[in-house]
């Protein structure tokens, strides 16, 4: 399972990024604008949810419950700074998917007991797109995450983030996380369609 | 095909439907489903505000009705205490 996180960069818009996205196959598209208001978001968030919606892919919003229950969107990405899961999810009931971030187990524990859908794990690596960062997790740390989960039996899709490169995929995935969270890797590519493709057809091979 | 399963009081009981073995979120389970639509109900997935992948594709929701289970399927559920 593959998840893109929208960004910006010299050559592409949020939009563009996410039309490239879909273009490549991608069916699960979050829209991350950290540093926007709500009213810069929501127009771009209108129409990035109907290119979602004609594609049939499912459309998250980082961090903005108000914006998602408004525009109806599938559902809502908090992070650590963002609103708690358990008043998200009191917000916005079960209609709604509710992922949140996790660096490590007790995090996940946390947000498994307060409701959330799926957990956005990392940083896998140093990345530059994510200011504040939580130490990185490596693949022995989604290992030790993964086992203390069995340990504990808390059953919640898990998704990598964090500086994951093509090449990383069939590691990550071998440690037992659910799904693989996207960005730089993809618009920095010289063919993002095209390398999408690639990144969809390595996850399904694993 | 008929086939024997055990209940957890170690009963052997006879099941007149044919029961497929699937994995939800890394759970063993068994369904009688025949495809995600018929799954969904037998799990009582919300209408709204659910994501489902199989064999790591996410599959869109107009699409679940003619998406056929496979036996062996590893199937994603993103929608709290799925398979939990």
């Amino acid at each position: 399972m593959l998840q893109f996180i929208s960004h910006y960069t010299d050559r592409y818009t949020y939009l563009d990024s996410i039309r490239l996205a879909l273009e490549g196959g991608c069916r699960w598209i979050q829209l991350r604008m950290k540093d926007a208001t709500d009213d810069e978001v929501r127009p771009i968030a209108l129409v990035a949810q109907r290119l979602c919606r004609e594609a049939g892919a499912t459309f998250i919003i980082d961090d903005r419950v108000g914006l998602v229950r408004e525009l109806h969107a599938d559902g809502v990405h908090l992070g650590q700074n963002d609103m708690p899961i358990r008043e998200a999810r009191r917000l916005l009931g079960d209609g709604f998917i509710i992922g949140g971030t996790a660096n490590t187990f007790e995090q996940v524990r946390t947000h498994y007991e307060s409701s959330a859908d799926y957990i956005g794990c990392g940083p896998f690596r140093f990345t530059t797109t994510k200011q504040k960062l939580a130490p990185v997790l490596g693949l022995d740390g989604y290992r030790t995450i993964i086992s203390e989960m069995e340990a504990t039996h808390i059953h919640i899709p898990i998704v990598a983030i964090g500086g994951i490169t093509e090449e990383d995929i069939p590691d990550i995935l071998q440690t037992g996380v659910t799904g693989i969270a996207l960005s730089g890797t993809v618009l920095r590519a010289d063919d993002p369609v095209q390398k999408m493709k690639q990144l969809i057809n390595t996850v399904n091979h694993e | 095909m008929p086939r024997v399963a055990s209940d957890n009081t170690g009963c052997s009981i006879f099941l007149c439907l044919y029961v497929m073995n699937v994995q939800i979120n890394n759970q063993d389970r068994q369904t009688e489903a025949r495809n995600l639509q018929d799954l969904a109900i037998e799990l009582q997935l919300p209408q709204k505000g659910v994501a489902v992948a199989i064999d790591n594709q996410m599959i869109p929701r107009g699409s679940w009705a003619q998406t056929a289970l496979q036996e062996g399927a590893r199937i994603v559920i993103i929608k709290a205490a799925c398979g939990g």
